[in-house]
């Protein structure tokens, strides 16, 4: 196959300075989960972006000094010359495939509060640490100021030695050089405050050092927002860009590239949930008016005709990706190879934004080989041949299922996988139906694709199987991927043991009734103890169709687990301004049909809510029952089973859609395959001199 | 000087199984915020406890399997041989000063979500994990059981091939698969681990024997055990199921470690416990085994430890914070010192480092941590290295600090105090309720200071620019503190609140300053309480205005009360306080103008605007530098030399306002840092990843 005439543009060379992309793709610096910390684990992962395609690979935010320690989130560094090797490495390992390897180089500001390293933060001014620790930066003075530009200079001539192509200059986010360009933040009088022109005077100074200490060789990049209001913000679509033009009247050719985000990171990696693909066309259309160098900017771009038409209408130079290049790192290679039925699109979960909020290397719900290439030798491309002849059954056709049939089909297993329903896709599907989510629909729909191009994986619908059924398939390996089921009896995290006064009525509805459109015909407790998207997406769909919904929570905000992907922002926002009522730090102790009765989760004291349904969202019980009836069948010895019998997926534990693909994944991957179970995986450790 | 013979007692062996130590006190296990990812940080760091007198060193929680890892928080890790030497350094750190080490496995079940492992945490039931993760454990078959058995075993050769003289069974804290076994909350299982306490109890026991028989020959296997849950009926009680455990495993254990649980109980704040607060739950252990036994209780008396090991509760004295704000403690009361003991405040500012993730640090002892890293040991300082005469200016915390430090490096100082009171801001906070600890930041360092004849300390001193140059010493160092701003401005408004500048809008500082009568204030309800700042301050001022009686309501843009607190495990107990005393909350609103009896709110999600009437605000937002003292001196620079001045500095919160342990910090890396060499780009030594092994 060879690439669609149409895409041509998307594969032209752009220069950067003095340095030449090879092609449009743009892979923005984005984090990881890894930094500084786990260097092996991060320069292969960066690798396969280069292997696919990519013509630029950057890292994540750089720290440039110890006073830009961003701890317990792990970024990079280029602190000292120690630092070196570990970019080097991926640097090294970009180039082996032809792309340019970037370094965003960072300074933190009062965003970074320094637990680490026990720095005072440097800040424009003083204010408190805005991650929320109780400590304040202190106001830059002159010596500061050029301690500061020293700093990034050295950092930049480190990442020559670590044989960067690229640097950026980090100015937006609300990091240190956008505090001192925002009329808000920045209240000095000095030549560093005041007019515009003193205000980016650091940014300016910054860009020069730069230049001057690299740019010879290398190009320097600028990421900066288009809204320079800094401070409030507009709705989503319409740009409040402030003093932008001015800006770039000023300073709009010094860098090599103008890397273009906005200010509001919840619309600028918008969950799929609120945001569509393209999102910010209309903060950006503007900017390669105001300037002739190459601009980049991102927007979940996954359709390579929306990426050819953002070339062609002029909004940019290069089509930026971080969440597209983390679910599918050969998306440039497929499309210049015509395979564009190949592709993992991004389904916008931001479960990789999870791992970097929690400070583990980042997961992907499409891409289960993220942050795996290193330490367990995953390639998201390849798979090695099948390990025997054995025939694999596959029950549950779910994210689980499918990613299990799919990744064992392409080792070569003769697979049969068999679905109890019509549909295939399992809780994909279901779930894609609610309001804001038909994105997920593409876990199956990439799954299905690559099926129906492997012979050796047959898909059975509509077969719902017993033990016995399983057994006389007569397959060499048998693997149950049956999902699971909402619980009913309130039973979570904050009631182990159940809710002793909810009785078993048909007034209380789970979240599969829902699915299977069974709604509630008058006012509706949802009892979220789940803390992710379901309450609040359940909410919004009920209230949507007139139904009084009151949305109670245990924890102290709705959907709190959803911080970490910014599904909480948005969904509270909503479901105010659609007048569903929230009722937070409130247990639920029962309900019988009329009301609903809470416990306040500090003082314990009792209020209750008319109510005539309940929904609870709170936990799920895995469907082991056929697991567990072969199990019971091959105990009897009557007859031969299979070699093996796994569960994978929900139906071993109820989790998130990620943990399914991976379980699914790695099932398909470690058959037949010798593996330490007490030592599956290789892991960064410290360098630890003996004695 | 020689040890009071009243002390005599805590200096006595205790065998444990085959190992004796030398004096009874044990340093139980206690996370660091080193573990795995700072390991020479975290052996350094054990070796100062050993060379300080513990007689047994312990390991934090130390993780035994890919399958149950705390990621993203750092504890110990021994999932295989390879981790070996990281901890046969720390047991030789140890024994190098003829201490015993300790190695405490853990096995966290739904307490951990294996973010970093990805792999499927198993529970004794299948139930979502803690910390709100959209993940739920799997429930243990048999297999499970057997495997977890067998990764114990594996743990303890391994600790022993490292050195370790003493492997844990670990039942404590809810956070361990023992303990989730043995609760009735928690296991609902129906088979032989399931039901009765003689089942629930069986993995906690088997995983007793087997760590015996694989290393009971050369290792004390000891137990740690919660003794009471705090949750009446609900949870483990001393004299209910915990204490049928003890008498069932009675002796088959060489040692007893006993506390409460959970975490935020055993390791409860000054705030809301005192010292010894535990002894009522754990005193019954001794009398149902023969084998040692340690608690802990933040004990810092020596006359209280020594009335635990008379009374018959304890056989050792066990400590983590104790142990933390001072390493050297057994010494100093070996050595008849008491009056060196840096006293711990329970301000569990050391448990925010391991929840953010980040090595230790403690309030009053600021080498903690920065041992190995920095070359800090907490008793020993270079000494001076010129005839340099300092002028400390301001003794709140940093400044008291520096002159100590200073003065322990033979410095000639001079510190100039403004008010009467030494302490500043420590000596204003611990007149709060609660925190009256907190006052021995000051009283450590005054008693210093005291012993120092080349300190001179000079009260109701306030000091102008002049003054300053007049005086005429070399390095002039500023800790003139920090006010609290009245303008509203914090983290969720960035210009002055309109209104901000009428009579009723106060800050804290008008409740702590020393003159402060509540009758000047003029205080009329309803009080507002606008708290963007988000530690503990707003929270107080609430709990004292509703004491006296006024109508309060707390406001704050975050979701609860005290946010920062649930990393000092104090946020629940503080809301909890302030809802049962009718304090009114409002969560997730921003202050967006100020009137004359109104206050008004916006919704920091739909920026809908409400009225609150207001007859007092406070403003708990952020705190402005006193650096005025700074500035005068630097406009004046020409005339530095000739008056003999050398450089300016400013510390602690006049720098950038920030935690007591962040001020007292810096008043000590100023003084260890004059006259040294300034370090060329990072100032401490790192500790990176490995590149080349596989």
């Amino acid at each position: 196959m060879s690439r669609d005439p149409r895409y041509d543009i998307l594969f032209e060379p752009v220069s950067i300075g003095p340095v030449v992309a090879k092609n449009r793709f743009y892979q923005v610096p984005h984090c990881t989960g890894s930094g500084w910390a786990r260097p092996r684990t991060l320069a292969s992962m960066r690798e396969t972006k280069a292997a696919g395609g990519w013509a630029v690979v950057n890292t994540e935010y750089c720290s440039v000094h110890p006073s830009c320690d961003d701890s317990p989130y792990p970024t990079a560094s280029l602190w000292d010359d120690g630092d070196i090797r570990s970019h080097a490495l991926m640097t090294e390992k970009v180039h082996a495939h032809g792309a340019l390897a970037g370094v965003e180089l960072c300074i933190g500001g009062a965003r970074m509060a320094n637990l680490g390293t026990r720095e005072i933060a440097l800040g424009v001014s003083s204010i408190p640490n805005l991650a929320g620790n109780p400590m304040q930066s202190r106001a830059m003075d002159k010596s500061d100021i050029s301690e500061v530009r020293r700093w990034h200079r050295n950092a930049a001539l480190r990442a020559k030695k670590a044989d960067f192509d690229l640097v950026y200059i980090y100015a937006t986010h609300g990091y240190l050089l956008s505090q001192f360009m925002s009329p808000v933040h920045n209240s000095r009088t000095d030549e560093y405050g005041g007019s515009l022109e003193n205000r980016i005077r650091l940014v300016r100074e910054i860009i020069e050092d730069t230049k001057e200490a690299i740019g010879e060789s290398m190009a320097v990049a600028v990421r900066f927002s288009s809204e320079t209001n800094s401070g409030s913000e507009g709705e989503d679509g319409h740009p409040m860009p402030g003093e932008t033009e001015d800006i770039f009247g000023m300073i709009g050719e010094l860098p090599d590239l103008w890397d273009v985000t906005v200010n509001d990171y919840s619309l600028e990696m918008g969950l799929s949930r609120f945001v569509p693909e393209g999102a910010l066309e209309p903060y950006v259309a503007g900017i390669k008016s105001m300037t002739s160098k190459p601009v980049v900017t991102v927007g979940r771009f996954t359709s390579p005709d929306t990426m050819a038409s953002q070339i062609k209408r002029g909004i940019v130079d290069f089509i930026g990706a971080a969440r597209p290049s983390i679910a599918d790192p050969y998306l440039p290679t497929k499309i210049e190879e015509g395979r564009l039925e190949d592709i993992r699109e991004c389904i916008g979960c931001n479960i990789c934004y999870m791992g970097d909020g929690k400070g583990v290397p980042i997961g992907c719900t499409q891409n289960p080989t993220m942050s795996e290439e290193w330490r367990r030798g995953w390639h998201p491309e390849i798979i090695p041949a099948k390990g025997s002849e054995s025939r694999v059954l596959v029950v549950g056709a779910g994210p689980a299922g499918l990613e299990a049939s799919h990744a064992l089909g392409k080792r070569g297993y003769e697979v049969m996988l068999a679905e109890a329903s019509r549909e295939l896709g399992g809780r994909v599907t279901r779930e894609a139906r609610l309001p804001g989510l038909s994105a997920w629909i593409r876990v199956r729909d990439y799954r299905l694709q690559q099926l129906e191009k492997l012979l050796n994986v047959e898909v059975y619908r509509e077969s719902e199987l017993t033990a016995e059924d399983v057994l006389a398939v007569g397959a060499d390996h048998v693997v149950i991927a049956t999902g699971a089921t909402w619980r009913a009896d309130g039973f979570g995290p904050s009631n182990p043991g159940g809710v002793e006064g909810i009785p078993s009525v048909e007034t209380i509805l789970t979240p599969d009734d829902i699915m299977a459109d069974r709604l509630p015909s008058g006012p509706t407790v949802i009892f979220d103890d789940d803390h992710y998207y379901m309450g609040t997406v359940l909410a919004e769909l009920l209230s949507a169709q007139g139904v009084p919904v009151t949305l109670v929570t245990p924890a102290d905000a709705i959907s709190e687990w959803g911080e970490f992907t910014t599904d909480r922002w948005r969904a509270q926002t909503k479901l105010m301004e659609m007048g569903v009522d929230l009722v937070v730090a409130h247990n639920l102790t029962a309900f019988d049909g009329g009301k609903v009765t809470l416990s306040c989760q500090y003082t314990g004291r009792e209020k209750s809510i008319e109510a005539e349904f309940l929904l609870p969202v709170t936990a799920r019980v895995p469907n082991g029952q056929l697991y567990r009836d072969v199990q019971d069948l091959m105990a009897k010895g009557e007859v031969d089973g299979p070699k093996s019998l796994k569960r994978i997926g929900d139906c071993d534990a109820p989790s998130i859609i990620a943990a399914s693909t991976f379980a699914g994944h790695r099932y398909a991957r470690e058959l037949d395959a010798a593996l330490d179970r007490d030592n599956p995986l290789k892991h960064d450790r410290v360098f630890f001199q003996e004695g | 000087m020689t040890r009071d013979p009243r002390y005599d007692v805590l200096f006595e062996s205790v065998q444990i199984g085959p190992h004796k130590t030398k004096n009874r006190f044990y340093q139980v296990p206690h996370c660091n915020g080193m573990g795995s990812a700072y390991p020479s940080s975290m052996a350094e760091m054990r070796g100062i406890k050993a060379e300080g007198g513990w007689s047994v060193v312990c390991t934090e929680e130390v993780e035994i399997h890919h399958t149950s890892e705390h990621s993203p928080l750092i504890e110990g890790r021994l999932w295989d041989d390879r981790d070996i030497p990281v901890f046969a350094r720390m047991a030789e750190k140890i024994h190098a000063h003829g201490a015993l080490a300790g190695l405490q496995p853990a096995y966290s079940s739904f307490t951990s979500a294996n973010l970093y492992s990805r792999e499927i945490p198993m529970a004794t039931v299948h139930r979502p994990v803690e910390q709100t993760y959209p993940i739920q454990a799997r429930a243990m078959d048999k297999d499970d059981i057997r495997n977890l058995r067998r990764w114990h075993v594996d743990a303890a050769v391994r600790a022993q091939k490292a050195g370790f003289d003493i492997v844990y069974d670990y039942c404590g804290h809810d956070m361990s698969i023992q303990m989730h076994f043995l609760s009735r909350r928690h296991n609902r299982r129906s088979d032989e681990y399931g039901g009765s306490l003689e089942n629930r109890v069986r993995l906690f026991r088997e995983i007793l024997y087997d760590i015996k028989d694989a290393v009971g020959d050369r290792c004390a296997v000891a137990v740690r055990f919660a003794v009471d849950e705090l949750l009446g009926e609900e949870g483990l009680t001393c004299d209910g199921e915990a204490r049928d455990v003890v008498e069932m495993l009675a002796d088959l254990p060489d040692l007893w470690d006993v506390n409460v649980s959970e975490w935020s109980n055993d390791s409860s704040t000054s705030r809301f416990s005192e010292q010894n607060a535990q002894s009522d739950y754990t005193a019954f252990v001794k009398k149902v085994t023969q084998k040692p036994v340690v608690g802990v209780g933040r004990l810092t008396s020596p006359d209280t430890m020594v009335s635990l090991i008379k009374k018959g509760h304890l056989d050792l004295i066990g400590a983590a914070r104790p142990s933390i704000a001072d390493p050297f403690l057994p010494r100093k009361i070996e050595e008849g010192r008491l009056e060196d003991i840096r006293e711990c405040i329970g301000c569990n500012i050391c448990v925010t480092a391991d929840f953010l993730c980040t090595p230790l640090r403690c309030t009053q002892n600021p080498t903690m941590g920065e041992e190995w890293r920095r070359g800090w040991h907490p008793e020993k300082i270079a000494a001076k290295k010129s005839d340099a005469s300092l002028l400390v200016v301001g003794a709140g915390p940093a400044g008291l600090e520096c002159a100590r430090a200073l003065g322990q490096r033979g410095y000639a100082v001079t510190l100039a105090e403004q008010d009467n009171a030494l302490g500043g801001r420590v000596t204003k906070e611990s007149r709060l309720p609660g925190l009256s600890e907190w006052s021995r930041v000051r009283d450590y360092r005054q008693l210093q200071l005291d012993k120092m004849v080349n300190v001179e300390v000079y009260r109701n001193s306030g000091l102008s620019a002049d003054q300053v140059q007049d005086f005429g010493a070399r390095h002039v160092v500023l800790a003139t503190g920090s006010r609290w701003r009245g303008d509203g401005v914090g983290r969720a408004v960035l210009e002055p609140v309109p209104g901000h500048d009428l009579p009723h809008v106060l800050t804290p500082d008008a409740f702590l300053s020393v003159e402060a009568n509540e009758s000047d204030l003029h205080l009329s309800g309803p009080v507002v309480i606008y708290d963007d700042d988000h530690y503990y301050m707003g929270g107080i001022l609430a709990e004292i205005l509703r004491g006296k009686g006024y109508q309060v309501t707390l406001v704050t843009p975050a979701a609860d009360v005290s946010n920062f607190t649930h990393n000092t495990m104090e946020q629940a107990r503080i809301q909890t306080r302030l809802l049962e005393k009718e304090v009114s909350i409002k969560p997730h609103r921003m202050l967006e103008s100020i009137k004359v009896g109104t206050v008004e709110l916006a919704c920091i999600y739909t920026e809908r605007v409400e009225e609150l009437a207001c007859g007092t605000l406070i403003l708990v937002t952020a705190r402005l530098p006193n650096d005025d003292l700074y500035y005068d001196l630097l406009s004046d620079q020409d005339v530095w030399s000739d008056a003999g001045i050398e450089s300016v500095t400013r510390i602690g919160d006049c720098l950038a306002p920030g935690t007591i342990a962040a001020a007292v910090y810096g008043g000590h890396r100023y003084a260890r840092e004059l006259d040294e060499p300034i370090p060329k780009g990072v100032p401490f030594r790192r500790e990176l990843p490995q590149l080349a092994i596989a």
